[in-house]
This record gives C-alpha cells, sequence and structure tokens, in this order.
C-alpha cells in the first residue's frame, strides 16, 4: 500500500516514487539507466546524475509515479506531488494522438481514444494509456510491467 | 456510449491474443520520439513475436 512509496534525496532535490502510480511506460530508465535502474534495490540511485538531468527526466514521466520538489525554494517549475489547483489549467489543445512504441516495452498512447475488444466491451482509457507488447501481461490488454521479468525485446 | 459521436477519436480495437488495431489521426513514435511513417490506420503487435514490430505479422496465429 503507502508503505511502498518511497523518497530519494541529493540534498537538493527529493524525488518521490509511488509505484502504485506507475503505468511501465519505461522513460526513466530508458533515458537515465544510471539514476533509475529496475534491476538494482534501490532502483534510484538518486547520486547517479546531476540534479538537473534527474529533473529533466522526472518531468518525462507521463504519471505522478515519479515527482520531485526542490528542498529549498520549494515553488517555481516543481512537479509537485500534489497537484495543485492553484493556476488555470492549460486550454485543451487538440492534439493528435501520439503512439509511442517503447523500446522492449509498451505500447504508450497519449491523448483522448476509445479502446474496445471485439465483443464491444468498453475499456477505461486516461490521458496515458499503456498496451501490453510482450503478451505476457497479467492485466491484459494494460501493460502491467512483465516484460521486464521476461526479458522482452522488441 | 457510441464512437461515432466523435469522428475524431483515435480508435483502438483487439481481439484477445491478436493484435491491436488503431484508427484514427495520431502519430506513432519510438522509444526515441522518432516517427514511424504510417497511414490512418495500422495493425501494432501485442503477442511479442512478430518479426515486424512494432507491426502485426500474424505471429500470433503460428502456435
Amino acid at each position: 500500500m503507502e508503505s511502498n512509496n518511497r523518497e530519494y534525496t541529493n540534498g537538493e532535490i527529493t524525488v518521490y516514487w509511488q509505484p502504485k502510480k506507475c503505468i511501465h511506460a519505461t522513460i526513466c530508465y530508458v533515458e537515465l539507466i544510471e539514476v533509475f535502474n529496475p534491476r538494482k534495490r534501490p532502483w534510484v540511485n538518486i547520486d547517479g546524475a546531476p540534479t538537473d538531468k534527474i529533473i529533466e527526466i522526472v518531468d518525462k514521466c507521463p504519471t505522478d509515479a515519479l515527482t520531485y520538489k526542490r528542498n529549498k525554494d520549494i515553488g517555481v517549475g516543481d512537479k509537485a506531488p500534489v497537484l495543485t489547483t492553484k493556476e488555470s489549467p492549460p486550454p485543451p489543445v487538440a492534439r493528435p494522438v501520439e503512439i509511442r512504441i517503447m523500446k522492449d516495452g509498451p505500447i504508450v498512447i497519449t491523448g483522448k481514444v476509445s479502446l474496445t475488444d471485439n465483443d464491444g466491451k468498453e475499456y477505461k482509457t486516461y490521458s496515458i494509456t499503456s498496451i501490453c507488447r510482450c503478451g505476457e501481461s497479467g492485466n491484459l490488454p494494460f501493460c502491467d510491467g512483465t516484460h521486464r521479468k521476461i526479458g522482452f525485446t522488441g | 456510449m457510441s464512437d461515432n459521436a466523435n469522428p475524431d477519436l483515435v480508435k483502438l480495437t483487439f481481439k484477445p491474443g491478436a493484435s491491436l488495431k488503431v484508427k484514427g489521426n495520431f502519430i506513432l513514435k519510438d522509444s526515441d520520439g522518432n516517427i514511424i511513417p504510417t497511414g490512418d490506420y495500422v495493425k501494432l503487435c501485442r503477442c511479442g513475436k512478430s518479426k515486424t514490430q512494432p507491426f502485426c505479422d500474424h505471429s500470433h496465429r503460428k502456435e
């Protein structure tokens, strides 16, 4: 439960890890294995890269599974773990749906889509939807991270 | 809920054990963000066995 949440700090920033929110987009470890290495324990090595680089990758996490805050001057530029509603949300922009094929990982779909099986059953989709490519997920059609356990390549 | 209400909505459909069919206005990219050119309809592999990744080559039928 909540106890699986973790915090990692290098003094300048604290990175928060909320595994339940992870959709296994794999961006963090594909782009910065020096810090985010799921084969190691702890899987986050906060000293593996400069703070700015870590922030860049945490900002790319499509969910709030990875967030951070600056330990000083909290505020500007933070991807805070708690969503703030002080600022008005950006106006909806009609961006085309982006479908990203993650190397050795899932299909990550960003944008509004419908998902149905051949019986017409509709599956709930979110602003980011992660679809299994390895065929072994325990939560098909969605990715549950199994590709990593079985060493899927493709 | 009918998809027909919103023609712009990208539609994903699948059969258990088979590909993910994608139809609509979308951009396909690889991990690095490079665009993979497609039309408005693709079948993406979900079984992990395709030799033409990320596209389906019907390898799932060969079990």
